[in-house]
């Protein structure tokens, strides 16, 4: 068959005004930065605030698995044997600073 | 100087009817100055190259009214997203590109079911009474091809895209961009009763 003559319709006159008052629309937009699009969009401060919630939480939780891998400090020595300070961690948090006290080395696992 | 460009562009289109004497240099030129930030480039490039994006989201979607949604949103993602198309190095298949898959969007967001308005595809030369009635029944035999295959005969016959490079822009292999065609030319013959 021959296409000779033929063409695919054209688009409407007035779609021209339509495309470009869109696109600057949406230049315009681009650029109003992200404090005007957290002003504008509620889902976006939703978002915007259970991000920050989660970095705080994630920051307090990095905190205290530091304090708690931190190596017990010891007060006095009682017969020679260096003893930790009570901070009511628990017996396997502080298995590696009892090994003096408890004369024995305990097998477990670290995984 | 600038205005200078923009008529010669205008020129360059209006002269062809699908913007496609626009040279690559021209059009990657302007996309430069839309990433530079000059939106005002925006109006020549859609001179030069609505009418063909607009034609590839028509025998791609089947609906006018989706086809210039889908340059709408071309426009919009080059206005909104600058950076990506500082790059570019070919315009004119990266333009297509983005109209294919504006058009890909719009086919799997639409509602199962809903008719589509039933524009044709196809227009004939003013004054001809014979090929006017040639395109209304290559109009109505298009609607009966397969999207894909439709959409790849555009391609091949109106852009003037060899296979390789409707692959590319369809994102299929060159094979099967050209058996897409073949099927499509086969199946639109039948349709018309053998014509050639």
């Amino acid at each position: 068959m021959s296409w000779d003559g033929f063409r695919p319709l054209r688009p409407p006159v007035a779609l021209r005004e339509r495309v470009l008052t869109a696109a600057w629309d949406a230049a315009a937009q681009a650029d109003a930065g992200v404090f005007s699009a957290l002003y504008r969009d509620r889902l976006l401060r939703a978002c915007a605030a259970v991000l920050s919630g989660l970095v705080v939480a994630n920051v307090v939780a990095l905190h205290e698995g530091a304090e708690r891998a931190a190596p017990a400090p010891t007060v006095g020595i009682e017969d020679g044997v260096a003893v930790p300070v009570d901070w009511g961690l628990t017996m396997a948090e502080q298995l590696d600073a009892l090994a003096p006290v408890l004369g024995t080395t305990i097998a477990r696992s670290r995984g | 100087m600038g205005n200078v460009a923009v008529i010669d562009v205008r020129m360059l289109a209006a002269a062809d009817g699908l913007g496609t004497n626009v040279r690559d240099e021209e059009l990657t030129g302007l996309l430069a100055r839309v990433a530079g930030g000059d939106l005002g480039a925006l109006g020549p490039i859609y001179d030069a190259c609505a009418a063909e994006l607009f034609a590839i989201a028509h025998w791609r979607t089947g609906s006018a009214a989706d086809a210039a949604d889908c340059v709408q949103d071309v426009f919009v993602r080059l206005a909104s997203s600058p950076s990506v198309i500082a790059g570019v190095r070919h315009a004119r298949r990266y333009l297509i590109t983005m109209a294919h898959r504006a058009a890909i969007d719009r086919l799997r967001a639409r509602r199962p079911g809903v008719p589509l308005a039933d524009e044709p595809f196809l227009e004939a030369p003013l004054f001809d009474p014979a090929r006017a009635l040639d395109a209304s029944r290559a109009a109505e035999g298009l609607r009966e091809v397969p999207a894909a295959q439709r959409e790849a005969i555009y391609l091949h016959h109106f852009a003037e895209l060899p296979f390789r490079e409707i692959g590319r822009v369809t994102g299929v292999p060159t094979f099967t961009a050209a058996s897409r065609y073949r099927l499509g030319m086969a199946k639109l013959r039948k349709l018309m009763g053998g014509a050639r």
